[in-house]
């Protein structure tokens, strides 16, 4: 049990980090509490692990219900930008580009609702509309219509600002 | 730009090249869940204790004075009571659920806590301020005055600050009871 517990952790905690990330504005301390709680209850529970959906489906889920968990501690984390070295100009100039974007999606996630939140970044990991719906709830019909209206959504925030 | 950038963008991020060692957090763990039963034992031993110890004291001899007590102490118990039961049943849910049935399951607990702020907890103020009075009475009997305005005025000070936090903390649960229903 042990041993799968810590390929799991390996294997796992990166995109669990990036989705707690995106859930707390970006703030770094926060997210690894975050993905810290979210590996206590994977340990807890990994005996009731049925084998229904994949071990990374299982895992968004407890993600999510523990991202959805810290609502009620209302903190509001930020994005702060890393260092950039001045040494390479071209460089800097699109690490700079790449991190302002990545700023403002940090803002304009966090206007969405929280379900709104959890759905997009999920998306952004790059999962399957199935997958999405197995982990929320929600039929495949009603993920595609709300992942659609969301994408629109963020869109337009990220492009305009608003 | 279209969301194909910005997903890239978000991938783009870099990944946690150190990640955590977990082992502190596991003997973290095993000492709160040891430290949480020792807790409770001793919190059941206290109130066996204090319970025994009405009944001892009641059967010879009734008083104002007790009875004034017995409700200051019989509102702080249930109180305290009421929020480790909260915070047992937040710790018990069910993190295996789909994010909607567990929203479902949040929003009902949030609303169970927004009928105890506004029904249990007025009565147990009220109680509280009953068993003041009370006690209030005997105070103004027994002590000197300047003991006595001392006691007044220490009390309407802590009571004012107590229910400034209970105020902030019943607004903040119904910020996170709507924000969960919003969303």
């Amino acid at each position: 049990m042990k041993t799968q517990f810590n390929n799991i952790y390996q294997n796992h905690y990166d995109k669990v980090y990036r989705l707690c990330l995106g859930y707390v504005n970006g703030d770094e301390a926060l997210a690894k509490d975050l993905a810290q709680d979210t590996f206590v209850k994977v340990w807890e529970h990994l005996d009731q692990f049925k084998q229904k959906s994949s071990i990374g489906t299982w895992i968004y889920r407890i993600t999510v219900n523990t991202c959805l968990l810290f609502i009620r501690k209302n903190k509001k984390g930020s994005y702060s930008l890393p260092e950039i070295r001045d040494d390479d100009t071209n460089v800097a100039e699109t690490e700079k580009a790449h991190q302002t974007r990545l700023q403002q999606m940090y803002a304009c996630i966090q206007k969405l609702k929280e379900t709104e939140r959890i759905v997009i970044l999920l998306v952004l990991e790059g999962l399957a509309q199935k997958e999405i719906a197995d982990i929320t709830g929600h039929s495949h019909q009603n993920v595609r219509v709300m992942v659609h209206r969301i994408k629109e959504k963020l869109t337009k925030c990220v492009t305009h600002g608003i | 730009m279209e969301f194909k950038d910005i997903q890239n963008t978000w991938q783009q991020q870099s990944e946690q090249h150190n990640i955590p060692d977990f082992t502190p957090t596991q003997q973290k763990l095993k000492k709160i869940r040891k430290g949480q039963r020792i807790t409770q034992l001793i919190l059941s031993i206290t109130g066996i204790v204090l319970i025994s110890f009405f009944f001892y004291i009641s059967a010879y001899k009734f008083s104002g004075t007790l009875l004034g007590m017995s409700l200051l102490i019989s509102v702080i118990v249930i109180r305290v009571w009421i929020e480790i039961r909260s915070q047992q049943k937040l710790r018990k849910m069910n993190v295996l659920l789909s994010l909607e049935d567990f929203k479902t399951q949040l929003i009902s607990y949030y609303e169970q806590r927004k009928k105890l702020a506004f029904t249990t907890i007025p009565v147990l103020l009220l109680v509280y301020n009953i068993g003041v009075g009370i006690m209030m009475y005997y105070f103004y009997q027994y002590l000197s005055r300047g003991f006595f305005y001392y006691i007044t005025i220490s009390y309407v000070v802590s009571f004012v600050i107590l229910f400034y936090f209970i105020r902030k903390q019943v607004l903040n649960e119904l910020k996170t009871l709507k924000n969960l229903q919003e969303s």
